[in-house]
C-alpha cells in the first residue's frame, strides 16, 4: 500500500514539474480525415513570457518560409501533398526578443483515392447513369417510346417551312457560350436538326457563333446534316460565321443581321446570358417567328415573354431525341424521367419527414 | 470517317469518363486534372482565335470587296480590326517622365508631378502629399512607381521631362514596356478599349432597359387566366419593392389578422415560395437534362455536333 501511494505521488510531482520546465514545442501532425489531404494541425507547447510565435515551414530546401505569427496554441495549415515539411515555431516575448525557438518532426500529406464526402453524390451518379442507360438498352428492344408533344418542337418544322415561303433565311444562334458548356453543345445537336430542314426545304441557313471553336463545330454539324439529305450542293461554309467573342458586341452584330436580312425564323438555341432579350425583342420586331431553348433559369422569362415558343429546362435537352428517330436517344429521355419521378418521390418524403422534424433523411442529401 | 467520327468520339468519351470520375479522386493525378484540362482547353481555343480572326476578316471583306447590303459597317468592323492589332502589337504609347534624382528643389518638382498626374484641373496639398509619399517607394525596375500614374503622350513626356530638369531633377522620358501596355492607363490600345469599346458595350447592355420595357408590357396584356396571374403577381411584386407599396398598405399592420396583407410581406411571400418553388423544378429538369445530354454524349449516342449522325 504504502509503495503504491509513493508510486502516485512521485508520478503527479514528475508531472508537475515537467510542466514547469517543459521547453518550447511544436507538434506537427497531419489531418488524416480530409479527403483532399493538404491540412496539417499544429499544436504548440507554450513557454512563459513568450507573447507571440512565429511559425515557419521548410519543404526540404534551406529556406524556412513564414506560416504565421500567432498567440494561439492549436491552429490549422495547408501544405502541399507528397511533400514532408517541418515547422519551425519561434517565441518571441511583448519587444519581440527571440525567446527560444523548436522544429517539428517532418510531417507529410496525401490525398486520398476516394473523396468520402462525396459518397452520396457517387451513389446518385450510379443511380442516375444506371437508370438511364437501363432504359437506353431496353429502347434497343422495345423501340415504342410515347414522347409527350412539345408545341415548340412541333413549331421547328412550321418555322422553317415559313421562312421558305416567304424566301427568306432561317437564323439559328447557338448561345454565345464555347464548347465547354453542355447547352452549346444541346444548340448544336438541335443545329443539325434544324439543318436538315432547311437541307430538305432549300431555305437560306446563317449561323453567327461567338466562338472559334463553335464555328467549326457548327460548320460540321451542317456539313453533315446537308450531305445526310443529300443536298451538299446547298452547304456553304459562309452560313456559319463567327463575329465575336464579346457578349454585347455579339447581340449587335445578331441584332444588324436581324434587321438586315430580316429572317423569318429565328432559333435562340444555346446558354445565353442578358443578350437575350436584346436578341429576342429585336427578332420579335421584325416579325420573325422564334423558337428559343437555354439551360439558363434566369434567361427563360425573356425567352417567353418575346418568343413565340420557348423550350423550357429539359424540353431543350430533350429536344435532339424529339426530333431525331433514334429509339436510344427516347430511351434516355425516360430514363430520365424515371429519374425525376424519383426525385419528386425523394423531395416528397423529405418534406413529410421535415414535418416531423426527422432530419435523417435530409442529411442523407448533404454535402460538401 | 474514322479520324473525323470514331477518334473523337473515343476521345470525348475518355475524357469524359475520367473527368467524372476525378470529382471523387482527390489523389493526384486525378485531383488537378480539372486545372490542366482548363488550361488545355484555354491553349485549344487560344489558338481557334486565329481561326475566327482569320473568318471575320473574309467575311468583312468580302462584304465591303462585292459592296453587299451594310458593307460600310463591314468596312468599319475591318478598320476596327486592324486598329486594335496596330495598338496591340505594333505601336503601343505609354510614355512617362522617368525621374531619377529629385534634385535640390524637391518640392517643385513633387507639385510638378502633381500637376502631371492630377485629371479634375486642381493640385492641393493633400495631391502633392500623395505624390510625396509614393516617389519614396522604388519600383521593381528601380523607377519609381508613382510614375506610371503619369503616362502621356511622347511629346507630352518629353515636353514634363524638360521642365523637371529645368527643376533641377534628372529625368528622362520612359516607356511602358510590352505587355504592361495593354493595361496601362493612356496607351493607344486602353484609348481604344475605354473611349470605343466601353461606351459601346454599355450602350447595347442599355437597351436591355428598353427592351425589358416593351416586353413587360406585351407580357402583361391580359389574353388568358395564366397572364392575369402574371399580371396581378407582377403588380404585387413591383409594389412590395418600393416603399410605395410598404405607405399603401401600412394600416394593415395594426392589425394582426391582417397584417399578413402588407405588401412587402405578400411579395416576399410571392418571391420566396411559389417562385422558388418553380425555379427549382426548372433547375432539376435542368440538371437532369444535363446528365442526360452529357451522358449520351460520352456514350457516342449524340454525335451530331461533331458531324456526325
Amino acid at each position: 500500500m504504502m509503495l503504491k501511494r509513493t508510486t502516485c505521488l512521485l508520478i503527479l510531482l514528475l508531472g508537475v514539474f515537467s510542466f514547469a520546465f517543459a521547453g518550447l514545442g511544436i507538434h506537427a501532425e497531419a489531418e488524416i480525415g480530409e479527403p483532399e489531404g493538404s491540412i496539417v494541425k499544429i499544436s504548440l507547447t507554450p513557454i512563459e513570457e513568450a507573447s507571440i510565435y512565429i511559425v515557419e515551414k521548410n519543404t526540404g530546401t534551406h529556406k524556412w518560409l513564414p506560416v504565421l505569427e500567432t498567440a494561439n496554441m492549436e491552429f490549422e495549415t495547408n501544405i502541399d501533398n507528397e511533400v514532408a515539411t517541418t515547422f519551425k515555431v519561434t517565441a518571441l516575448d511583448s519587444d519581440r526578443k527571440i525567446l527560444a525557438t523548436a522544429v517539428s518532426e517532418a510531417v507529410t500529406t496525401h490525398a486520398k483515392w476516394f473523396n468520402h464526402l462525396r459518397l452520396n453524390r457517387f451513389i446518385a451518379l450510379i443511380v442516375i447513369c444506371g437508370t438511364i442507360l437501363f432504359y437506353i438498352s431496353r429502347a434497343r428492344k422495345n423501340k415504342k417510346i410515347y414522347m409527350r408533344p412539345v408545341a415548340g418542337l412541333q413549331a421547328f418544322e412550321e418555322a422553317v417551312g415559313r421562312a421558305t415561303e416567304m424566301g427568306r433565311s432561317v437564323l439559328f444562334v447557338p448561345g454565345i457560350m464555347d464548347l465547354d458548356q453542355v447547352e452549346t453543345i444541346s444548340g448544336l445537336i438541335i443545329l443539325g436538326h434544324v439543318s436538315k430542314m432547311t437541307a430538305r426545304y432549300e431555305a437560306d441557313l446563317n449561323v453567327p457563333v461567338s466562338r472559334s471553336l463553335v464555328m467549326e463545330s457548327g460548320r460540321e454539324t451542317v456539313q453533315a446534316s446537308y450531305i445526310s439529305e443529300g443536298r451538299p450542293d446547298l452547304y456553304s461554309s459562309n452560313m456559319v460565321q463567327y463575329y465575336t467573342d464579346d457578349q454585347f458586341a455579339f447581340a449587335a452584330a445578331v441584332d444588324g443581321v436581324m434587321l438586315r436580312e430580316k429572317p423569318a425564323a429565328v432559333f435562340l438555341q444555346g446558354k445565353f446570358y442578358a443578350e437575350s432579350l436584346i436578341m429576342a425583342e429585336t427578332g420579335n420586331s421584325i416579325g420573325a417567328i422564334q423558337i428559343a431553348g437555354t439551360g439558363s433559369p434566369s434567361q427563360i422569362p425573356f425567352f417567353v415573354t418575346a418568343c413565340d415558343y420557348t423550350l423550357i429546362g429539359e424540353e431543350f435537352f430533350a429536344a435532339s431525341a424529339y426530333l431525331g428517330d433514334d429509339p436510344k436517344l427516347l430511351g434516355s429521355i425516360k430514363g430520365q424521367d424515371i429519374v425525376k419521378g424519383i426525385l419528386i418521390a425523394a423531395i416528397g418524403l423529405g418534406v413529410i419527414l421535415e414535418t416531423f422534424n426527422l432530419n435523417f433523411f435530409k442529411n442523407l442529401f448533404a454535402g460538401s | 470517317m474514322f479520324w473525323k467520327r470514331t477518334i473523337p468520339a473515343i476521345i470525348v468519351a475518355a475524357v469524359g469518363v475520367i473527368m467524372l470520375l476525378s470529382w471523387f479522386i482527390p489523389h493526384e493525378p486525378f485531383g488537378s486534372l480539372e486545372t490542366h484540362a482548363t488550361q488545355w482547353y484555354d491553349i485549344i481555343a487560344s489558338f481557334a482565335m486565329i481561326l475566327g480572326a482569320l473568318n471575320l476578316l473574309r467575311l468583312q471583306g468580302n462584304k465591303v470587296i462585292k459592296q453587299k447590303k451594310g458593307w460600310p459597317y463591314a468596312l468599319a468592323a475591318v478598320i476596327a480590326f486592324f486598329m486594335t492589332l496596330t495598338f496591340g502589337f505594333v505601336v503601343k504609347g505609354g510614355f512617362y517622365p522617368n525621374i531619377t534624382s529629385v534634385g535640390d528643389n524637391p518640392e517643385a518638382v513633387y507639385l510638378k508631378i502633381a500637376q502631371v498626374i492630377d485629371t479634375d484641373g486642381n493640385v492641393s496639398e493633400e495631391d502633392v502629399a500623395e505624390v510625396r509619399a509614393l516617389y519614396a517607394i522604388p519600383g521593381p525596375d528601380g523607377e519609381k512607381v508613382l510614375l506610371h500614374k503619369a503616362v502621356v503622350s511622347k511629346r507630352m513626356a518629353q515636353k514634363v521631362v524638360d521642365e523637371l530638369n529645368t527643376l533641377g531633377a534628372t529625368a528622362s522620358v520612359g516607356e511602358l514596356k510590352w505587355g504592361s501596355h495593354v493595361q496601362g492607363n493612356k496607351t493607344y490600345y486602353s484609348w481604344v478599349f475605354y473611349s470605343f469599346f466601353t461606351p459601346l458595350s454599355a450602350t447595347m447592355f442599355a437597351l436591355l432597359a428598353f427592351f425589358v420595357a416593351s416586353a413587360s408590357y406585351r407580357a402583361f396584356k391580359i389574353r388568358n387566366a395564366e397572364a392575369t396571374v402574371l399580371l396581378v403577381s407582377g403588380i404585387l411584386i413591383m409594389l412590395g419593392r418600393v416603399p410605395l407599396g410598404a405607405y399603401l398598405t401600412a394600416w394593415t399592420q395594426n392589425i394582426p389578422w391582417l397584417s399578413w396583407f402588407h405588401l412587402p410581406v405578400i411579395q416576399e411571400w410571392l418571391y420566396q415560395y411559389p417562385n422558388a418553388a418553380g425555379a427549382r423544378a426548372i433547375m432539376i429538369g435542368i440538371g437532369l437534362g444535363i446528365v442526360g445530354t452529357s451522358l449520351r454524349v460520352i456514350l457516342g449516342i449524340e454525335k451530331s455536333f461533331m458531324g456526325g449522325d
